[in-house]
């Protein structure tokens, strides 16, 4: 990891700016690279996780627990993410169909060439999907901080993990 | 090769491909600090209004009171609301007393009380001697019907039974937490309660600082005598989160379509129908991912069961530091499935 000094601002308090800081220096990157594996695009990534971070400096007096800032960053990341996402998806509906076409077609060929089909499907799985899978086999959570992070049920997770990798299988016998 | 393998490899390949991101750690600091600004400036501008809307209330309040000075002030179910206001007792929690869900829930056929056109309007201004007016809310909690109510005061007047009835803050906390099942919001965090009319501010302890409010409960007499108990209408919701759709006193058949707005960041929202006769929810909708400032949120909500007049619609969000953190109910009426 890329060493990093913390600016000596002073904007934090001593009591609390170093667990803040902390956890900016020690979980930038996998936030960042959590949010891209949702979003495709990094420079929307880091703007998700410094989203985050910003909220979680916001609220940091009722954050102290390490854990908890940990899992309400996570969650504020996906939140984010799929806020963007959203965004995006009324974006290209507003576009003209050729345009819609050409980038489909384009991304179809890039998808094959290597590995990058796994991620190109892993992005057009619905929401929740993408999250939980993105969760487990990126970050390596379990089932219930998973759930905890999405605020849904343990049972959910293990639903919609099974039916992403389902769907991610069913992609790889037929690619298109 | 397993479909698990290939992801994990696809995921690490793509994760180890990218560089670390910048330091911008210096931008969050910027960023808070001007948010926090943008804060205050707006509580400030809240504070002159309210205080503006304080002396409001005061200019119409005094010559109402000096036209009843000398009247029988006692609660008859149908009076103005009084203007006495009960100091914020903070540390009040869950009274031993609480009533239990088991005997709160009847089986009473639906009320006929005519619909509210809007929430939490206060009932209209009559004397303390005329007769009685309908009930101009819906009956949400504890009871179904006006036989409900004399039921119950006959048996308080004999033996003095659930005198919890006659108390705000323990029917806004039963119904929170009895009837709603929200066990985490469990104290009283202010009141304002006039004759026929209360407010309870419900919500809960963050082991730090001031316990924040879930919800203002609006509670209204119901039935008329000394002795008529509080009956839980509705919400007064801050613009934070409201629930505007269906609007209060509609009827409903499932699927409702339920919307309102909220203000806040990763929020969840979550819905559920809810029936006196029921023990446990008729539909429940989780969750809905909202937030923003002023967001308009909306879902659609499947129920089944409904046999009682008056269902409760309750939106609650939470997850940041408890399950339920905010929430706002709206009633409706329940209309037949259509065949």
């Amino acid at each position: 990891m890329m060493s990093v000094v913390k600016p000596a601002t002073g904007a934090v308090s001593a009591a609390e700016g170093p667990a803040l800081w902390d956890l900016y220096r020690d979980h930038r990157g996998s936030l960042v690279r959590l949010a891209s594996l949702l979003l495709s695009d990094v420079g929307e990534a880091e703007d998700v996780t410094q989203d985050a971070f910003v909220k979680a400096h916001l609220r940091w007096g009722r954050l102290r627990d390490p854990d908890k800032a940990l899992a309400f960053l996570r969650s504020a990341v996906l939140n984010g993410a799929r806020s963007r996402l959203r965004h995006r998806r009324v974006v290209e509906r507003n576009r003209s169909s050729a345009g819609r076409l050409g980038e489909s077609a384009e991304t179809s060929f890039m998808a094959v060439e290597d590995h990058r089909w796994m991620l190109v499907a892993l992005r057009a799985l619905p929401d929740r999907q993408r999250e939980c899978l993105a969760l487990r086999y990126y970050l390596g959570l379990s089932e219930s901080e998973i759930a905890t992070t999405l605020g849904i049920s343990a049972g959910s997770v293990k639903t919609h993990v099974h039916r992403g990798l389902a769907a991610l299988s069913n992609r790889l016998e037929r690619p298109s | 090769m397993t479909i698990e393998d290939l992801l994990r490899e696809a995921i690490t390949e793509h994760a180890g491909a990218q560089p670390d991101p910048p330091d911008r750690w210096a931008e969050i600091e910027v960023r808070s600090i001007e948010e926090r600004r943008r804060r205050r400036r707006r509580e400030r501008g809240l504070g002159v209004v309210g205080m503006a809307a304080a002396i409001m209330a005061v200019l119409v309040a005094v010559p109402v009171l000096s036209r009843n000075e000398g009247k029988d002030r006692v609660v008859t179910g149908t009076g103005p609301v009084s203007t006495t206001e009960l100091s914020i007792d903070p540390d009040s929690t869950v009274p031993a007393s609480i009533p239990p869900t088991s005997t709160a829930r009847g089986t009473s056929p639906a009320t006929t009380a005519p619909a509210a056109t809007t929430r939490s309007i206060p009932p209209s201004a009559t004397t303390a001697t005329s007769a009685p007016s309908p009930f101009p809310y819906q009956p949400l909690w504890p009871f179904a019907s006006p036989a409900e109510v004399i039921t119950w005061q006959r048996a308080y007047r004999s033996g003095g039974q659930q005198p919890w009835h006659l108390d705000a803050d323990s029917t806004a906390l039963g119904f929170t937490q009895g009837y709603l099942g929200f066990s985490e919001v469990n104290k009283v965090v202010g009141r304002t309660l006039g004759a026929t009319d209360a407010r309870v501010s419900v919500g809960y302890d963050t082991g730090a600082g001031p316990s924040p409010t879930a919800a203002v409960i609006h509670l209204a007499k119901y039935g008329t005598g000394t002795d008529a108990p509080w009956e839980v209408v509705g919400t007064t919701d801050a613009p934070t989160f409201t629930l505007t759709a269906p609007r209060y006193g509609a009827s409903v058949t499932s699927p409702v379509t339920v919307g309102g707005q909220i203000m806040g960041v990763d929020e969840n929202i979550k819905v559920q129908v809810h029936q006196q006769s029921s023990a446990t929810p008729l539909g429940e909708f989780c969750c809905l991912p909202a937030g923003n400032s002023g967001a308009p949120w909306t879902t659609r909500v499947a129920f089944s069961g409904a046999t009682d007049g008056v269902l409760t619609i309750v939106a609650s969000t939470g997850g940041h530091f408890q399950g339920v953190e905010r929430f706002t109910v709206t009633g409706v009426k329940s209309l037949p499935a259509p065949p």
